[in-house]
């Protein structure tokens, strides 16, 4: 029937709400009804009376009363105009098209959780304290506007705080430290733990398990010695005793009574497994000094966190005013407690991680398009089915609708096997992290991931099945009648262009990069660390802060600022003391075979600077050469069996004067010599830390020694080029040891705790393990970021070439009948290969063309990060010959198909 | 059950229109005999209302002419239909004995 288009419209609306032949009866009536009207009373009047069934409830109740009388398998799906059949239609199509399944689901099954690292990583980090009313905990510090760090030497201002915010219930401080637990038969083992105020404990209101928590009387000067522990410890050191309440356990030197147990997981503010009472006082201490406090509080009943925030900026700036000398660069923050525990400036970088997720997003939908470009491709061999279905009366929408719901049935399929997989990574991961997470991270996949997920899969499935769906759908189906399934006069638009040329670049730069970092790895396997690690125990030495002020270093001279050391001279007495005490005592240990002390130790990762060579001009651009430093103890390569190549190794004489700018003596390494000198005679030869323009370059260190390779770069060990300056005991910390033992390096730890506690009851021996499984975060997110990076080269490899694949397949499909007339009136088989693979050689070439000029980018940025590799022309080139020759090979097939149409076939196709 | 008074109309209209009893002409009687305009969702709703209930039932008639056109429904009133009829028109002839107006 027809009817003016506005009608027409409302007409194929009510027929989309109305399902099933009676509703179908029911809108023919309406629409014969409307054409009375509109004979009687005109079209205006007629279009309203129409459109008023719109808000007619009885025809809403229709609607529901005709859904509910479709047979169970046309039924819809919560209401989206699909029904189970489309979900089982869908299903098989997916299983007759295996190699289109195949590469969409490992596509989307990888990209969608990638997708979402940030988003993830933010909720992870940020997750609110498993407590009561958590998202009302908050932390409190100061920021340093002059250096942008925190500065939480804040005792002061804790008290003060205390005192005089109202916005709060509560306000606790914390300090943690290391703590050596000694247990009766006199064993020494760590534990990290807390000097927390008795408020602290209201404010998490966590009830202990057995005792009491810690309090107010608990922290007058001269109090009994009591502590809280946890549950873990409570299992691990005290053997789960029931009457544990009462017993006193050695904390350090001093005995301390048990008071209280709490509950299985709490372990605040960190990771945490015992809290003793906060006793500091600011009487004790200058304002701006004393320890590290962690500040938290809990907002009082009707305050929001920017009351709060209002309030402290007040008295922030009160005080700021007072006191200029202190508290002129100090601005008062608030914010949730899980992001000021991360420790950034600002806390959590949201802004950053959001934009993070933005452009993963977009790199999603790369994907997603080419996997669009595939479902397209497949699409075109379903015209005639199409053709069909549009001229037994199924609308467009409605074949829009089965495609998008072929769409969505992959990616949700695929969205739910990346989210398993992802949970089981996540967990290793987790486990492989070196460095002590947090007790409240769990970067396990939660809920809002899974939610998040499943909306960013419905989106993949309108980007690759919707688009596509118009595309088929929107021109040349009544064509596709005549001849069936011959032609759609469907057409791969230049938004498929554009994601094949786009694919084919992010191949040929994934392929630069992880050439290059496999090149790295590689070339990295052979070099041999002059050191074994495997013998050699390696462990952390350290010692709690007591009563010495800040142990925060705040040197201004890049040698201590890169390698921090004891700023307070009665701790690093102390420090000196235990060192020097060690050394003696493990030196006349059976089986030691030397000990090495550094700021760092072979196989970790090292921190990294710039340096330049005297006599050097490299122009104003120069930025130095990137190297690795350690500092280490004059011994440190005698300890560690490393012969010292060239020169000499460090002696006391380089110990002479301050720690800095006298000491000028430094050892390089082979890499050193070779990648920053050229391989010229580094003795003598002297160096300096590159520094921004303005400020005052460094004192230059003189070269005396050149060593070996002693594994100062994980990730490339081959380009460790590094430095070493010398440091006298006592100098650093904390401090890591290397024992060389020989075999079995982890029998010797318990004999090690014992010495450490002979020689001071608070040394602890941290982290004690194998040298070659030395604690390396970076390594660690090294592996993984690699092992993602070579997922995406396969899966960008893979997509590009089925994106060629299907190009090619649907232009030789399309053109069947053209190249069959051509071979009838006798062209060459050339020109017909021409005619075919112009247009994905086209775009495979503009592909690789930009993917050059990517990689060339990320040759630069991987240089710049020192990460050694062929040479980039060779590599480019590597690269965009193995890209063109996958390109080819995905043409291949269908290139032959079309040079085998016969004209008899193909014209009676057509 | 206890009909409502469209629903009582729409059966109504059913059993006088007879085999030609499908929506659009139920629709038309309901306005022209019992002066009743109501929508065309309005008719459909009643209609299966009453169907669930068994107080009508429906079959499909093949297109009247025979070729192009779609099937419609044609509908009549059940046993437990006219039942429920002469129940609603006793109970309304109970209620008016006696009453007079003022």
């Amino acid at each position: 029937m027809s009817t003016p288009d506005g009608v027409g419209r409302l007409s194929r609306l009510f027929r989309r709400l109305l399902p099933g032949d009676l509703g179908a009866e029911v809108c023919d009536t309406m629409d014969r009804r409307h054409e009375e009207r509109r004979a009687r009373h005109g079209a205006a009047a007629a279009w309203v009376s129409h459109a008023a069934h719109l808000l007619n409830p009885h025809t809403w109740f229709l609607a529901i009363l005709l859904r509910r009388r479709q047979p169970t398998s046309r039924r819809s799906l919560f209401g989206l105009g699909f029904s189970w059949l489309d979900v089982k239609l869908g299903l098989r199509m997916l299983h007759r098209s295996p190699g289109l399944t195949v590469v969409a689901v490992l596509a989307l099954s990888i990209g969608i959780p990638a997708s979402l690292i940030p988003i993830h990583g933010i909720d992870a980090m940020g997750a609110p304290l498993p407590f009561d009313e958590a998202d009302r905990i908050v932390g409190i510090r100061n920021r340093d506007v002059a250096t942008r760090r925190p500065d939480r030497r804040s005792l002061h201002d804790f008290f003060g705080w205390r005192r005089e915010l109202t916005t709060f219930e509560a306000i606790g401080a914390a300090r943690t430290d290391p703590y050596n637990v000694i247990s009766e038969d006199g064993r020494a083992a760590p534990g990290r733990g807390a000097e927390m105020s008795a408020s602290g404990f209201r404010i998490l209101r966590v009830p202990p398990l057995m005792g009491r928590h810690l309090l107010e009387s608990d922290e007058v000067p001269g109090a009994p010695d009591v502590v809280v522990i946890s549950h873990e410890l409570w299992q691990s050191r005290l053997a789960g005793d029931s009457d544990v309440l009462g017993k006193t356990v050695e904390i350090g030197p001093k005995p301390h009574e048990v008071v209280g147990v709490m509950p299985e997981g709490f372990l605040f503010p960190w990771r945490d497994h015992l809290w003793l009472p906060l006793r500091y006082r600011p009487t004790d201490f200058a304002p701006g000094t004393g320890p590290d406090l962690t500040v938290f509080g809990r907002l009082a009943d009707g305050v929001s966190i920017d009351d709060a925030r209002a309030e402290l900026e007040t008295i922030g700036a009160r005080l700021a005013g007072a006191y200029p000398a202190t508290h002129g660069q100090l601005r008062p923050q608030v914010m949730g407690y899980t992001e000021m525990a991360w420790g950034r400036s600002d806390g959590l970088d949201r802004a950053g991680m959001y934009l993070t997720q933005l452009v993963a997003l977009a790199l999603l939908m790369i994907v997603c398009g080419n996997v669009g470009t595939l479902i397209l491709a497949r699409t075109a061999s379903r015209s005639g089915e199409i053709a069909v279905r549009t001229a037994l009366g199924a609308s467009r929408s409605r074949i829009v609708s089965q495609l998008f719901l072929e769409a969505l049935v992959l990616a949700l399929g695929s969205a739910g096997l990346g989210l398993f997989v992802a949970d089981f990574i996540a967990a290793r991961f987790q486990e492989a992290m070196p460095l002590e997470a947090p007790f409240w991270l769990d970067l396990g996949v939660k809920p809002r991931t899974v939610a998040v997920a499943l909306s960013v899969a419905a989106l993949c499935a309108v980007v690759a099945g919707v688009l596509p769906a118009l595309r088929a759908t929107g021109r040349g189906v009544g064509v596709s009648l005549q001849g069936v399934a011959a032609r759609s006069g469907m057409r791969f638009g230049r938004a498929s262009t554009f994601l094949i040329v786009a694919e084919v670049a992010m191949a040929v730069g994934f392929l630069t990069m992880g050439g290059t970092l496999t090149y790295a790895l590689l070339e990295s396997g052979p070099v041999v660390s002059e050191i074994d690690p495997d013998e050699y125990l390696m462990m952390e030495l350290s010692i709690p802060w007591t009563d010495h002020g800040a142990t925060e270093d705040r040197f201004e001279s890049m040698y201590l600022r890169a390698f921090g050391a004891p700023a307070v001279p009665a701790f690093r007495e102390r420090v000196t003391a235990v060192v020097t005490g060690l050394q003696d005592r493990l030196s006349g240990e059976p089986g030691v075979r030397g000990v090495a002390m550094g700021s760092r130790l072979p196989e970790m990762e090292h921190r990294g600077g710039r340096v330049e060579v005297d006599g050097e001009n490299l122009g104003d651009g120069f930025e130095g050469h990137h190297v690795r430093l350690a500092t280490v103890d004059i011994g440190f390569f005698d300890g560690l069996g490393a012969d010292v190549l060239v020169g000499r190794g460090f002696d006391t004489r380089d110990l002479a004067g301050a720690p800095g700018e006298s000491r000028s003596a430094v050892v390089v390494n082979t890499a050193f010599v070779e990648h920053v000198l050229g391989g010229r005679n580094p003795i003598g030869r002297r160096v300096r830390y590159v520094v921004p323009t303005g400020r005052d370059p460094g004192p230059w260190y003189e070269i005396v020694g050149v060593v070996g390779h002693l594994g100062m770069n994980a990730l490339a060990p081959a380009r460790d080029e590094g430095m070493y300056h010398p440091a006298a005991a006592g100098e650093l910390y904390p401090v890591w040891m290397a024992i060389r033992l020989g075999e079995d390096p982890l029998a010797f730890v318990p004999r090690l705790r014992r010495i450490a506690s002979e020689v001071d009851p608070e040394a602890m021996i941290q982290y004690p393990q194998v040298l070659s499984d030395a604690p390396n975060i970076d390594k660690t997110v090294n592996l993984y970021s690699y092992l993602l990076l070579l997922f995406l080269c396969g899966i960008t490899l893979l997509l590009s070439a089925a994106g060629l694949y299907a190009l090619m397949s649907f232009t030789v499909s399309q053109r069947t009948r053209e190249i069959g007339i051509r071979t009838a009136l006798g062209a060459r088989p050339e020109r017909i290969l021409i005619a075919i693979a112009r247009r994905a050689f086209l775009q495979l070439v503009t592909g690789i063309a930009a993917g050059v000029a990517v990689g060339v980018g990320l040759l630069y940025s991987l240089r710049h990060a020192n990460i050694p590799g062929p040479d980039p022309a060779l590599t480019l080139a590597a690269c965009s010959a193995f890209m063109l020759l996958v390109g080819m090979t995905a043409c291949l097939e269908p290139t032959l198909r079309g040079l085998r149409i016969q004209p008899v076939e193909a014209l009676r196709e057509g | 059950m206890s009909l409502g008074e469209l629903q009582q109309l729409a059966m109504l209209a059913v059993a006088r229109l007879g085999p030609g009893a499908y929506g659009a002409a139920i629709q038309d009687e309901l306005a022209e005999v019992a002066g009743r305009q109501v929508s065309v969702p309005t008719v459909y709703v009643t209609l299966i209302r009453l169907e669930e209930h068994g107080l009508v039932r429906s079959t499909e008639e093949p297109p009247p002419d025979g070729r192009g056109g779609r099937a419609r429904r044609v509908f009549e009133v059940t046993p437990s239909g006219w039942g429920a009829l002469h129940e609603a028109r006793a109970a309304s002839d109970r209620m008016w004995r006696g009453v007079a107006q003022p």
